[in-house]
């Protein structure tokens, strides 16, 4: 009884550390203080309130403005801190009908998978949508109605799209018994699924997704899939599997609920599967150890990755040197780092602006063609004044194109920055 | 005593395979091109006691990204007899040691002990495994004997003490090379091969199949992150020049013949199908690992020299079950008093399918694949009258005899993986060699900072003379043999 109290008390410390590791990890091996990604930044100069002049040169603010609205009043790093604790908090607390050992498993799972690392780390509003998903999820399992629907509303003000999908699995709650309702919606959600959207080629952040799901997690639940395919305990689970993989496969947000489900799952199975009968105890326990260091490693590498990730201070370095007010060209995921700093870009990540494929696709004709008079035909169309280029983006774009232009037409381009980031001013 | 007598037969097969490769082995005192890098990695250790992770000459300079598992047993070797001669004998021994496996496996599969040794001296001299694994320092000449060992181990595994081994050289053979996931594959296809046989392989035999899958894949993914990250699933083409990534997974069937064996082929395929239709679960463990094999080759996901090397050894010993059936089929019939007979044209014939290739196709790879007395002493030359930093440019079948022995940087080699611009760089190095246009090539040696032109006789034969070296001003001529050599001086 006495071991069992203290091997109890050891894996609640074990959580502990783990998410305190996994939360603070990424900020602490980062070289400089900047915040990680690029989404990040445009929410940060949102919160300042305003037009926004400086995305795509000049737009209107179409996304949910709720999350630049917290930035206003708390520090970055802090809420999304607050916001990953909370959050395992309502997770954990959402696993009621689950046993100790299923619970702490299913946080620890969720705790090492690339998603959550992503979302308390990325100053993107899906974490702050995650949050208010696991809340409505928390108060329609304790029926308490109103303050999920509270908590939904305070939701379409961060995300409209999270809002909806959380809407749906919502009304699938209330409708599970009634099963001509609960079929409709299940139809509806997958015409949504195979209509809308394009499907995702990468959701394995091993291999080299920016979001996605541990190899590792992948691995071993397509391992006990098989192993337990016939499992009855499990049949509605494998549909909600197959559901939220889809979807996640063509919704950006969906691998956040996708890692969710699939870390309660393979607790489930991690159980399941240790419950059995072993011929072998050392290949058992051998075989459970290479699953956690398996996810393990696969939740390091991607803090790793994040922690080494752009943006630079020499970036914003680079750009301190572009008067304020000029429209700067580069890559696309350099966009928000550019109005950021308070110059015009010519395109972000955000790319829900009019006629964006007509941008896109001009755009990338700047880069790839060699042809002086299409290149200034497009500079002029965007009204751009500086070109900026470093190793990353010569190393995307190749030297075939706009940086063969740079290189050997001096008509019209001046080098104005002449280190590892490079700034040309463009003469209309 | 009968025991005895069989270990004496079989050490006697062991040290023929291993005189007879060494015999190869030291005609020449040269390594084949790949036998450079496995060299120039070795020296390091025993130079600085840790592994090359940034090779300074390959690539004008790139990261690396291997296990050096196999390179710190070589240097350890190395300590003592020195880098050149372990790297000649310790392989040659390693491999060799694949006829007491062979042995085993065989004797597990039929219980014929005359038969097994007959067997294991055939896996002794099969062509493509003799000639692929000689003068190069061939991983696989420990990778094949581990890689069977554990299949030797699989097959009868009933205790803890067999199961500890199992474990450790799964870890083993996974921390080697990543030909390890070959036999976790070969695994799944037995257990897939069996449960639709509705034979019941054993719930330890399942537990330990989960066990090596999730070791060697985790393994795998520790060692070789950066690759998986930088190229995702597309890993599995290493970052092979796309020039050359059409003909990579190309199998020839009239080489496959020459080089496993038409007899090897035959017999293997028919003791496959004789213990499928026979349900023997130790044939079918054989047969899973033929069918990954086949399958990957297929796909073309497994270079042909690689997986026919572990095909043939495969076959060989499901030839086992055929020759036995084969024997037993004679003493049935009414003429057993040829049962001698028959067996000596038999092996005879068995012999001459792996023997006479092997001569023939030895011979040949240290006439061709080895670089010659002269080319040494081109390079040497170059080693010793230029600058530490110049560039040599040479085709990639001698990227790493040029760093091994001038200990020059190269824009190219054949180690592709992590490698900067594979493809763009083969593209422009056979530009080099088959342009007319001076102003073209003096482009491209501004780009990769040549400073010398290495031109093999093969490559003047491909591509015809380089024609711009004609320019004095430009290119100062320093050898003008086989192999030609030009120093850039403009």
């Amino acid at each position: 009884m006495e071991r069992r109290k203290s091997t109890k008390l050891f894996a609640k410390i074990g959580i502990v550390v783990l998410v305190l590791l996994f939360l603070l990890l990424p900020g602490l091996l980062r070289e400089n203080n900047l915040p990680i990604g690029d989404k990040s930044y445009y929410h940060l100069r949102m919160a300042e309130g305003g037009e926004d002049s400086l995305s795509f040169s000049g737009r209107e603010n179409v996304n949910a403005r709720g999350w630049n609205f917290l930035l206003k009043w708390i520090p970055l790093n802090v809420l999304l801190f607050v916001m990953g604790i909370i959050s395992l908090v309502l997770f954990f607390l959402i696993l009621k009908p689950l046993s100790l050992t299923e619970k702490i498993l299913s946080m620890g799972f969720l705790i090492v998978s690339p998603a959550f690392i992503y979302l308390f780390n990325v100053g993107e509003r899906y974490g702050i949508g995650i949050l208010f998903s696991l809340a409505v999820f928390y108060f329609l399992v304790n029926k308490k109605n109103i303050l999920a629907g509270v908590s939904l509303v305070i939701m379409f003000s961060l995300d409209y799209t999270m809002a909806l999908f959380v809407l749906f699995l919502g009304l699938l709650w209330f409708f599970h018994k009634k099963k001509a309702v609960f079929s409709g919606l299940l139809i509806l959600f997958l015409i949504f699924i195979f209509v809308f959207g394009e499907w995702k080629s990468n959701f394995i952040s091993d291999l080299g997704a920016l979001i996605g799901i541990s190899i590792f997690g992948l691995f071993f639940i397509v391992f006990c899939l098989i192993l337990f395919w016939n499992k009855r305990k499990f049949l509605p689970l494998y549909g909600v599997l197959l559901g939220l993989f889809l979807f996640s496969l063509r919704v950006e947000f969906g691998i956040f609920y996708f890692s969710l489900f699939l870390s309660v799952l393979m607790a489930l199975f991690f159980v399941e599967l240790y419950k059995m009968k072993w011929e072998s105890k050392l290949i058992r326990d051998l075989t459970f150890l290479i699953v956690v260091c398996g996810l393990l490693f696969s939740g390091l590498s991607y803090v790793n990755r994040l922690g080494s990730g752009m943006p630079s201070d020499e970036i914003f370095d680079a750009l301190n040197e572009i008067p304020e007010g000029h429209v700067v060209f580069s890559d696309i995921g350099y966009g928000n780092w550019i109005s950021f700093n308070g110059k015009k870009n010519v395109w972000d990540s955000f790319t829900n602006v009019p006629k964006f494929e007509e941008r896109r696709k001009e755009l990338m004709e700047l880069i790839d063609s060699r042809d002086a008079f299409r290149t200034n035909e497009i500079l002029n169309k965007y009204e751009v004044d500086y070109i900026l280029v470093d190793s990353r983006i010569r190393e995307k774009w190749g030297d075939a194109g706009l940086l063969y232009l740079l290189r050997y037409n001096s008509e019209g381009f001046r080098k104005v920055k002449d280190e590892e980031i490079e700034i040309w001013r463009y003469y209309k | 005593m009968h025991l005895k007598k069989t270990y004496k037969i079989l050490i006697l097969i062991f040290l023929i395979v291993l005189a007879t490769r060494l015999y190869f082995v030291f005609q020449t005192p040269h390594f084949e091109n790949e036998g450079y890098l496995v060299k120039r990695f070795v020296d390091n250790i025993l130079e600085t006691g840790n592994p090359l992770v940034y090779d300074q000459l390959s690539y004008n300079g790139r990261e690396v990204l291997y296990s050096p598992l196999y390179h710190y047993i070589l240097a350890f070797f190395g300590l003592f007899l020195g880098s050149g001669l372990a790297l000649k004998l310790v392989p040659s021994i390693f491999i060799s040691i694949l006829v007491f496996i062979v042995y085993g496996l065989s004797k597990r599969l039929v219980d014929n002990e005359d038969l097994a040794l007959f067997i294991a001296l055939m896996s002794g001299f099969i062509p493509i495994v003799f000639t692929e694994t000689l003068a190069n320092a061939s991983i696989y000449t420990l990778v094949i004997p581990i890689m069977f060992y554990l299949v030797y181990l699989f097959m009868d595994v009933n205790n803890e003490k067999k199961i500890k081994k199992f474990v450790f050289f799964s870890f083993f053979l996974s921390l080697l090379h990543p030909a390890a996931l070959l036999f976790s594959i070969g695994l799944i296809f037995y257990f897939i091969l069996a449960s639709t046989e509705g034979i019941k392989i054993g719930n330890l035999k399942e537990e330990l199949i989960i066990f090596n899958i999730l070791s060697t894949f985790f393994i795998q993914f520790l060692i070789y992150k950066k690759a998986f990250l930088e190229y995702g699933l597309n890993v599995i083409w290493n970052n092979i020049p796309f020039g050359i990534l059409g003909s990579y997974f190309d199998l020839d069937l009239l080489s496959l013949l020459y080089k496993v064996g038409t007899l090897v082929i035959i017999f293997g395929l028919v003791g496959i199908i004789g213990g499928i239709i026979k349900k023997k679960d130790k044939f079918f463990l054989i047969g899973g690992l033929i069918l990954s094999i086949l399958i990957l080759l297929w796909l073309r996901l497994l270079s042909p020299r690689i997986g026919l090397m572990f095909l043939s050894i495969a076959l060989v010993l499901a030839a086992v079950l055929a020759l036995n059936l084969f024997l037993r089929y004679l003493e049935k019939t009414k003429i057993p008093m040829y049962r001698i007979s028959f067996m000596i044209i038999v092996f005879g014939l068995f012999i001459l399918s792996l023997v006479v290739p092997t001569y023939y196709y030895t011979s040949r790879q240290l006439n061709e694949q080895v670089p010659n007395d002269y080319e040494i002493l081109v390079l040497n030359w170059i080693k010793d009258n230029s600058l530490p930093d110049v560039t040599v440019l040479a085709p990639l079948e001698f990227g790493h005899v040029i760093s091994g022995v001038a200990g020059k940087r190269t824009v190219l080699d054949s180690n592709f993986l992590l490698a900067p611009d594979t493809s763009e760089r083969y593209e422009d190095v056979k530009l080099l060699y088959s342009t007319k246009s001076e102003v073209t090539a003096l482009e491209l040696i501004e780009k990769y900072n040549i400073d010398y032109i290495f031109i093999p006789i093969e490559t003047e034969l491909k591509y015809g003379k380089v024609k711009w070296t004609d320019d004095t001003n430009c290119f100062k001529g320093r050898f003008f043999g086989t192999p030609k050599v030009y120093q850039v001086i403009c």
